[in-house]
Order: structure tokens, then sequence, then C-alpha cells
């Protein structure tokens, strides 16, 4: 059963997760050695460990083989383990955006869904297609990218194990040319601000851009597309549901929404009492499809409000426009009332980037003096923009004139860089967090 | 959507792998990193070779293992 891990974890966390699913061997990179190095020995059941390269020398008490000493032990004649289609056939852990991450544990068949059903039906690859995925095998969302939708059609993947950086980036998209690239938002901010970036980004042969992880604003697709030449597939996913669920489509692109549901997945969105609410309500989105996980490991009640019989409840918040395209209203934990109608930070953030001096935004709330909860903005700016009182004016005008009067921030604190987490998704809690303790 | 993929029958995934050196692709590239090039009949013999290598070891299916 394996579980790949993220390569960006802290010592901490590898140890809350190695104890959580209570691995009995583990595959380390030797770069990654000196990260659970320290909590092996708290470890009472890990017994093996396997690390690619030169014979390591002894990792704690475990027993330590080199990659090649364990592939020379086997003989490479075919076989397969008789298996079924619903049994556990390996997990994921969730990032923990908010929280302790949780073990998801997926079945055999979820991995051949997400590839017919997104891979070929949504993005068409096909068997002459080259990717690259700049969220890695780890995350859900790469391993349906680089592994499970390549191989799934007989493709090649290029893996790159750096961080992917726009240099890297476009490095690699002129040297392997891929013709299906999938980032994240962040990403393609940071592509679209590089002097390089012109048609295919650096590949002749780009076909397809994907953005998952969270949700694209529509400058940045639209600029995509006009400085690129080819345009951004949104789309959301999670660990939960293994891959997309919710998308554009190649001959349906409407930027500033996560399109429709993938044909063979059916979505909702539903109010508190779990009700389906009409078009043009703000609810939690739930998702019905082939691929659901088939629970959190040794998290009985949080399975149990996760994955309620068929369906799942992903803790986005959503609304449908009366032509049945989605769009994105944040996380269900960032949305707060402003004067009693809701805003999401999402809206307020894109009605910031899209101004000329910003590169990235974060908002929450946070309460003024009256007790009251208000727009609170984290930006970063674009080079060769000062922060000063004339541009918080102008942003505070942009932003009503864009997202609505009552939505603008009241504060706006300007960053050199935000909390992300390994996918690239902005860690608004840990802004919140921020903000309580410097009050 | 005519397919049924929650059907229960005999399925494992690797069937990814498998499936392509079946069909004929055994020499065709399955992944590039930085240090080489992997064809999917060199990935199905070293998935192969690891697995056994893993059972000798004493890991047997439903033995959990990280991978990072």
């Amino acid at each position: 059963m394996p579980i790949p891990l993220n390569t960006l974890l802290t010592p901490e966390q590898y140890g809350y997760i190695l104890e959580d699913s209570r691995v009995e061997a583990i595959v380390v990179s030797p770069a990654l050695v000196k990260s659970v190095a320290p909590i092996i020995s708290k470890l009472t059941r890990l017994r093996v460990a396997i690390v690619p390269g030169p014979y390591p020398g002894r990792l704690g008490a475990l027993e330590t083989h080199s990659f090649a000493e364990v592939l020379a032990q086997g003989t490479p004649e075919v076989f397969t383990a008789e298996t079924v289609s619903d049994e556990v056939a390996f997990w994921l852990y969730s990032s923990g955006s908010t929280g302790a991450p949780k073990g998801v544990k997926h079945v055999h068949a979820s991995l051949i869904a997400t590839a017919k059903l997104y891979g070929e039906g949504v993005l068409g690859i096909q068997t002459n297609d080259v990717v690259y995925s700049a969220a890695k095998l780890f995350f859900a969302y790469g391993l349906g990218n680089a592994m499970t939708f390549p191989m799934a059609v007989g493709a090649t993947a290029v893996l790159l194990p750096d961080r992917p950086t726009p240099d890297g980036v476009i490095d690699l998209m002129r040297r392997h040319r891929p013709t299906i690239f999938y980032g994240v938002p962040t990403l393609y901010a940071a592509l679209l601000a590089h002097n390089d970036i012109g048609p295919g980004a650096g590949s002749d042969r780009l076909r397809r851009c994907v953005s998952a992880g969270e949700a694209l604003p529509e400058h940045l697709g639209k600029r995509w597309k006009d400085v690129v030449g080819v345009d951004i597939l949104d789309g959301i996913g999670s660990t939960e549901m293994l891959h997309i669920f919710l998308s554009n489509r190649p001959d349906d692109v409407r930027y500033g929404t996560t399109g429709k549901p993938v044909p063979g997945y059916d979505a909702r969105i539903v109010g508190e009492d779990g009700r389906e609410l009409p078009a043009g309500e703000v609810g939690e989105l739930i998702v019905r499809g082939p691929s659901a996980g088939e629970g959190y490991w040794n998290q009985r009640a949080k399975s149990q409000r996760t994955f309620v019989g068929e369906w799942t409840w992903t803790g986005d918040k959503y609304i449908r426009d009366a032509d049945g395209y989605y769009q994105c209203c944040g996380r269900t934990d960032d949305m707060f009332k402003v004067s009693g109608i809701w805003v999401s930070p999402f809206e307020v953030e894109a009605a910031l980037v899209a101004h000329e001096a910003v590169l990235e935004a974060a908002v929450i709330a946070r309460t003024d003096a009256d007790g009251l909860l208000k727009p609170k903005a984290f930006v970063v700016l674009k080079s060769g923009h000062r922060a000063d009182e004339r541009l918080f004016d102008a942003l505070k005008e942009h932003v009503k004139a864009r997202a609505g009067p009552w939505k603008y921030p009241r504060w706006i604190d300007v960053r050199g860089e935000l909390p992300k987490t390994a996918t690239g998704k902005i860690q608004r809690f840990k802004l919140r967090e921020e903000d309580a303790a410097a009050k | 959507m005519s397919e049924d993929f929650t059907a229960r029958r005999a399925y494992n995934a690797a069937e990814l792998v498998d499936a392509n050196v079946a069909r004929g692709l055994a020499d065709k590239v399955a992944f590039i990193d930085p240090e080489r090039t992997l064809t999917y009949g060199a990935l199905q013999a070293d998935t192969c070779r690891f697995a056994r290598g893993l059972a000798a070891l004493g890991l047997d299916q439903e033995t959990r293992s990280i991978t990072q």
C-alpha cells in the first residue's frame, strides 16, 4: 500500500504522518534523509528503509537497503497481485490547508476512472502527447496529470525534481516541448510576469493548459490566452475525489468560472441543511462520481461528514449561474459577511490582482473598531510599484468598482510574499492567525 | 456515460503499466527526468522486480509504505 508524501514537509509533519499511517517501510530520496532521520527512533512500527543511489549507511535502527539492491533481489517476469477493483490501492494525505493532514484511502478502480473521464474525456490526451505537470506526483492533481493520464494512453511525462520556478519551467518547455502543461494560478501569474514569456510558453507543440488547486482569476486566463495562445482549462478537484470533477472544456471556456461538471460526475450546490439551492445562490459544492475516496484513515467523524453516501462534501462555496457555469466563492471557512452580505475573499482578490500594480493578493475578515467584520487585503506588488497612500486609495476604488462598494479592503498590508501550501494555495488561515496575534 | 467504473471486478491498477506493453508500446518512453528516460517495457520489468524485492523483505500486499 504506497502512500506518496510531499517532499517539502517538516520533520514534525513527517513524524505525524508516519505515526498516523503506521507504515512499515519508507522509500526516501537521499536529499530527504535528513528530514526523517530525527524522528525515526520514535516510530515503533517502521522497520525498513530503502534509499535510491549508493548505500547510505544504516538509518537509525532500520533495516536499510539501496533501491538497486532491492531491484536486484527481484526478477522481471510479469506478475500482478490478484486484487479487486473495490479494494484500497493507495492513500494520499490531504495537504491540510486547515488542521492536521488526513489520509484518504483510494481504491484500485479510481485511477483509471479519472483518466477516462477527465484525462481523455475533457483534456483529450492521446498516445503522442508529452505532458509536464508543475504540480508533483505526490499531489492528487500531479498524480493524475503526470502518471495516470499519460499511462492510460501510453503517452510520455517529463518529471522535474526541482521547485518549478518560472526560469526552470520555461527552460523545460523549450527543451522538452510538452503538448500539455499543468500549473496552478500563482505559477501562471509568475510566468506571465517573466521576460521570456511568449507563444507556447517556449513549447511550439503546446496545445492544452490546465489550472487547478485554487480558482483561476479571469484576467489571468485571458492574458495567458493572449500572450501564450492556448486557453487555460480551469478546473477543481480534490485529494478526496482524486482529480478534477468540475472543469472548463477546450470547446467551452468561460474565464472566471470553473466550468461545468465533468461528464461522469454530478455536482450540486446545497445549503447547510443539505437541500439543493437554485441558480444564483451561494452554498457548499457537493459531488458524486466514481473516483471518490473510500474514507479517511482512522477519522470516523470526519469521514462521515465528508463522504456522505455517494456524495462527497467539498468544503468549497460555489454559485451556479443561469447558464449552468459554476463559480468559486472560496473555502467554506474563508467566507465572511459584511453588512449582512456574504463576501468571498476570492472575488476581492480577483479584483485586486486585476490592478496593474498587484501580483498576488489574499483577503481575510478583520474586526473593525465597532466589532464588525470588514475585508483586509494582503498584497504582493509587481516590481516598480511603490506602496503609498495613493496606491492604496486607487486599489480601494478599483475593488469598489469591480466587486461592489462594501467589499473594498479597509486595510491593505504589503508583503514580499504570501504563505502558501506546497500546491500554491494561499493559506488565508495563517494570515488570520497572524492578524489576530498582532492585535 | 456507458462505462461503469464502480462495477466490482477483478482489477489491479498495475494495468496502467501492463496495458501499454500488451498493446505494443514497450519501447515507448513513459517518463523523462534529468537523469534518465524510462520506457514502458523497462517500467514493467522494474516494477515487477521491485514488487518481488519488497516481498523478499517481508513487505507484502496490505503492508503500508511511504515514498518520498
